[in-house]
């Protein structure tokens, strides 16, 4: 089972490569848009790389309302903590 | 341009080109006289687009794209850098054949290996063939008309020519035009092979007697496009200028030409009166020059009934570049101006035994002139003609 640090570090890792960002700016309150140059295309690309190296499915309406990297930090260790428990 | 008096001359003021036969102004020229190797696919091999925008930039956009932003960028830099006009007043005319085709083929395995839900979300702004004059209009800001012609292997040439008219009439200052091309994938090379249209060989030798077929290519080249007065009064360096330019359509057969090369003979007709020039004051023809039996024959056809047997030197690039498609008549529009600065002819490279039963003036080594107006010509599937008049400045 995958600890928090590790989801930590290997979300981060990967961010960081999909977004084209230092993993210093991914900071809890960055926010997607100003901070972090995330459109909506992106988002969406951000998101297939998280499910496949998860092994996740981010249900639409749970990515809707995240505005920052600290939410989607949040979401992938709920849902990675769902999926393994199953 | 055959305008009404009110409308303005036309001056190229910068260059930039991507391509097999070299990157920059310098090396491609070098490249011309160059013998290439024998290669039906011929690719620019040591092109870096992390050299030309960031790497999420390239990941985002498709190879066709990141050539035209090549291209684009060494052409404003030669210029003088990015033209202090009016955006309003900006304008890009970038041509392609084909598009992002490479991008839909790989997402086509995607879409198969992955299903639909793993399609990349930047496939249609990857793949639309609009796609690098959007980039183009994006980096540099211009907000006057972005357009793409696709006109098969004329649309460089129809896109240097919709530019020089819009500068001409004076909705645009400023046009970068070209044409961009990267669309060599397994499906398309399987198609074009199976039409028999690839060279079997690998060697590019238009006008020659053993020609087989073109060697497809990727490249890009674009023209920074002025209003003469304007650019002579910030002395800007004036490569040459567009005299003229015409476009017809055979509508005869959808990949043949049509016999004579009557659409062609037509093409060239206007672009000439288009430049109020007698084909006597023509100096040399950039041709099309695929290497492709049918078109070879039938452009040297309409060369001679326009120009007479003999009467004008004939260079094709495309011995070295390979066929460009959408790309490769902005990459002769360079050539051609290219050969204004050196004062020679560029060789037809690959042809050594020109065909008897085409009579025209093969240019086969680099030839010293005396720069005058010359024509270049694109022709492509779909009978779309393109003839482009430039002269030296």
């Amino acid at each position: 089972m995958t600890t928090t640090a590790e989801l930590t570090a290997q979300l981060r890792a990967l961010s960081s490569e999909q977004l084209s960002v230092p993993e210093e700016q991914l900071r809890a309150d960055a926010r997607l848009g100003d901070d972090l140059g995330v459109d909506s295309l992106a988002a969406i690309e951000w998101g297939m790389s998280i499910e496949d190296a998860f092994g996740i499915s981010i249900p639409e309406q749970a990515w809707e309302p995240i505005t920052t990297y600290g939410m989607v930090e949040h979401l992938v260790r709920e849902l990675v903590g769902a999926s393994t428990q199953v | 341009m055959r305008l009404p008096s009110s409308l303005r001359r036309v001056v190229v003021t910068g260059i930039g080109v991507v391509s097999p036969a070299g990157t920059g102004l310098d090396a491609f020229w070098a490249g011309l006289a160059t013998e290439p190797a024998l290669r039906r696919e011929r690719t620019v091999d040591d092109f870096d687009p992390t050299a030309w925008m960031s790497g999420k930039q390239a990941r985002h956009t498709d190879r066709f794209t990141q050539l035209a932003l090549a291209a684009a960028s060494m052409a404003v830099a030669d210029c003088g850098g990015p033209p202090g006009v009016d955006p309003a007043l900006a304008g890009v005319q970038l041509g392609t054949g084909i598009g992002g085709v490479g991008t839909l083929e790989t997402q086509v395995g995607v879409l198969a290996a992955r299903g639909p839900g793993r399609v990349s979300p930047f496939t249609i702004p990857m793949v639309m063939p609009n796609a690098g004059a959007a980039a183009v209009s994006l980096r540099y800001g211009f907000q006057g008309p972005s357009e793409t012609l696709t006109t098969a292997c004329a649309a460089g040439t129809h896109s240097v020519s919709a530019g020089a008219r819009m500068v001409a009439d004076g909705r645009c200052d400023v046009v970068l035009a070209g044409g961009a091309e990267s669309s060599m994938t397994p499906t398309t090379v399987a198609a074009f092979t199976v039409m028999t249209a690839l060279s079997r060989t690998g060697l590019s030798r238009p006008f020659d007697t053993g020609r087989d077929g073109f060697c497809i290519a990727e490249g890009a080249a674009v023209l920074v496009l002025e209003e003469r007065e304007a650019a002579l009064a910030r002395g800007a360096r004036v490569y040459g200028e567009v005299l003229g330019a015409a476009s017809t359509c055979d509508a005869h057969h959808m990949t043949a030409p049509s016999p004579g090369g009557a659409g062609a003979v037509a093409c060239m007709r206007l672009a000439l009166a288009d430049a109020e020039l007698a084909p006597s004051d023509v100096r040399a023809v950039n041709a099309h020059g695929t290497s492709t039996p049918l078109n070879d024959a039938a452009e040297a056809a309409a060369v001679t009934t326009v120009f007479g047997a003999g009467a004008v030197p004939v260079s094709s690039i495309k011995g070295v570049t390979g066929h460009g498609l959408g790309a490769a008549g902005a990459l002769e529009a360079a050539s051609v101006l290219l050969s204004f600065a050196h004062r020679e002819l560029p060789p037809t490279m690959g042809t050594t035994d020109v065909d008897p039963a085409l009579e025209v003036d093969v240019v086969l080594e680099p030839r010293a002139w005396e720069p005058g107006p010359t024509i270049s010509n694109s022709f492509g599937f779909g009978g779309h003609n393109g003839s482009l008049v430039l002269g030296p400045a």
